[in-house]
């Protein structure tokens, strides 16, 4: 069943280029963060 | 526009067509034609989905957004990165290990047939709508132009993907992509630096986004929870997360960009460089769009930017009660322009109390000139009863054509025509693979050869052609169309979501149940649309819950599947 696809096994057999895949993805959610912080300040400056 | 617009725009577009269908040549076969034969590097795939969503939409439609709306738009796209991960953690692995060409193909294995068809059709159903609204925006461009009849423009745009898109199959689109997205985003640059150029020169960058913050256009993050405000922090977090997860893990206009990828490896960097860059961009093109609003509190814009319906109104009946509105709002203009001097001379003075009683002023012209431009969408609206009122989408254009230098200006139309081609031919193959492969191989031929299914695929890909020029003679009437392009695909893909969401995680739940709770699903986001007031973003957060939690409900009165087999 399970080669048919009815229980997803979710794998990481692609190493990535640099790194870990959890550094990719921490990176960018790091950087949505940032992003938002920085939109709320510029959005305080000029109300 | 000038001969030497037209010979750049022309040139630009000329090279590019005759490059992408060259570099396509080559695909004979279905998983060529369809899959780009699994050989895309990462950056391709990633320019490419970046590419397929810039259409002519986002880069007509966009600036004018946050010209009418301010920055906070770019809130919906704040839970993209984050859907990107969690598309690469789950998604992109299964998809590429089932070797599936459709997102829909892993339906019928993991519920039944009926499942997957239902999905598939829901998706034909919204994306053949899209690929309207697609072609519509350069259409609307041309024929304002060159003031030609609608009806041929589209037919023309529409023609032209077509012969790309049945010559050259995904191959075409995917490389062409990465030329056009490096030509769009030049074009951007070059507004962006236009914008600036535009300014009055005692204004200064600050001064320019102090104007834009004392008008309300720097509100790029608003906290407030209330489900009827379209653009909050948590309505782009949470339902931009939704409908990021959709349109990037059901929608199959998105997921044949990432199939293409030559591993699982290419395809996730393809996301997670997407999930980088796509806020920023979006960021940027909004902030063209409030340097637009700023350079148009100094310089006077029209009362009303659809200069063909402006046209229209000059020589019709209510011809007097537009250009006295006209007047009034000139009027109001001046007022609102010495205002904004005083506020800036407070500012620098460093006089608060003035600084405030500048602003109100502000305000009180901004209100005599929302009245004269009411006035004069009416004389509009009654001269024309079919006539959109309003001209969003006519704003940037409108000042592409007025500040920008000759040259320049073939250049950024060239861009947005590209950006309807790579956009539109992206969504018509979709169209073509979906049809296929969940519908003509599994239901009416499916013993076809492969050159018989590639020669239906060409069928498609022109009957889907076809489909969206007609539909984009009705795409008039719905305002900013970068919004109404994502409305109507979060009033599917809600139920999309939590159909695949069942199939991923919850294994108990059989394909009966998900059928019906697709309806339910359905049900409720229509109701929401249709008698409430609840913001779109929050359709795509409804539609999912409802199917998951009525599905889990049906599945309670039926066999489970494992039962049944």
């Amino acid at each position: 069943m399970s080669d048919q696809g009815h229980t997803p096994q979710w794998r990481h057999d692609d190493p990535p280029v640099f790194g870990t895949w959890r550094r990719w993805y921490a990176v960018v959610v790091a950087e949505l963060i940032v992003i938002m912080i920085a939109a709320y300040l510029l959005t305080e400056a000029y109300r | 526009m000038s001969w030497i617009d037209w010979t750049v725009l022309l040139l630009t577009l000329g090279t590019l067509v005759s490059w992408g269908i060259w570099k396509g040549r080559g695909s004979r076969d279905v998983r060529g034609f369809l899959l780009a034969d699994r050989g895309m590097p990462w950056y391709a795939v990633a320019l490419s989905i970046m590419a397929t969503q810039a259409s002519a939409i986002t880069f007509t439609s966009t600036p004018g957004q946050a010209y009418a709306d301010g920055l906070r738009f770019v809130q919906y796209y704040f839970g993209l990165p984050i859907a990107m991960v969690i598309l690469c953690v789950t998604v992109v692995p299964l998809f590429h290990r089932l070797g599936v060409y459709t997102a829909y193909e892993f339906l019928e294995n993991r519920f039944d047939l009926k499942t997957r068809t239902l999905t598939s059709l829901m998706f034909l159903l919204q994306r053949g709508l899209g690929a309207g609204m697609t072609i519509y925006a350069p259409s609307l461009l041309l024929s304002v132009l060159m003031g030609w009849d609608i009806r041929w423009t589209s037919a023309g745009i529409g023609g032209a993907i077509i012969l790309i898109m049945a010559t050259g199959g995904v191959k075409a689109v995917n490389w062409a992509d990465v030329q056009l997205f490096a030509v769009i985003m030049f074009g951007m640059m070059v507004a962006f630096v236009a914008t600036f150029m535009a300014l009055p020169d005692d204004i200064t960058v600050s001064e320019a986004f102090s104007v834009a913050g004392v008008a309300g256009r720097m509100n790029a993050i608003d906290l407030t929870f209330d489900l009827e405000d379209r653009y909050t922090l948590w309505s782009g977090l949470i339902g931009g997360l939704f409908i990021a997860l959709a349109y990037f893990g059901t929608d199959q206009s998105q997921v044949q960009r990432y199939l293409t990828g030559a591993s699982v490896t290419q395809s996730r960097l393809g996301l997670l460089f997407n999930g980088m860059a796509k806020v920023p961009m979006q960021f940027f093109i909004l902030l063209i769009g409030v340097m637009v609003f700023v350079v148009y509190q100094f310089e006077r814009p029209p009362v009303f930017f659809n200069p063909v319906e402006v046209e229209r109104v000059r020589s019709g009946e209510f011809r007097e009660m537009f250009e006295s509105a006209e007047a009034s709002f000139a009027q109001a203009h001046e007022g609102q322009q010495r205002a904004y001097r005083e506020y800036l001379e407070a500012e620098r003075a460093g006089d608060a109390d003035a600084a405030v009683d500048a602003a109100i002023l502000i305000e009180q012209w901004k209100t005599a000139k929302s009245s004269a431009r009411e006035s004069a969408t009416a004389a509009i609206v009654r001269t024309n009863p079919k006539a959109d009122p309003s001209d969003t989408n006519y704003v940037f254009l409108t000042f592409v054509l007025n500040y920008l230098p000759v040259g320049l200006i073939g250049l950024l139309f060239a861009c947005v025509f590209a950006a309807s081609l790579t956009s539109s031919s992206g969504e018509l193959s979709a169209l073509a693979t979906a049809s296929i492969v969940d519908f003509y191989r599994r239901h009416w031929r499916p013993e076809a050869s492969d050159r018989e299914v590639l020669k239906a695929s060409r069928w498609f890909m022109a009957g889907w052609g076809l489909y969206a020029i007609f539909f984009s003679q009705y795409a008039v009437r719905l305002g900013s169309l970068i919004e109404a392009v994502n409305i109507i695909g979060s009033l599917f893909y809600g139920t999309l979501l939590g159909i695949f969401l069942l199939a991923f995680f919850v294994k108990w739940v059989g394909g009966t149940a998900v059928f019906w709770s697709a309806f339910v699903g359905e049900a409720a986001v229509f109701a929401c649309f249709f008698w409430t007031d609840i913001s779109w973003l929050w359709y795509n957060v409804i539609g999912c819950g409802a199917v998951v939690a009525s599905a889990v409900v049906i599945q309670v009165f039926l066999p489970r599947p494992n039962e049944v087999q």
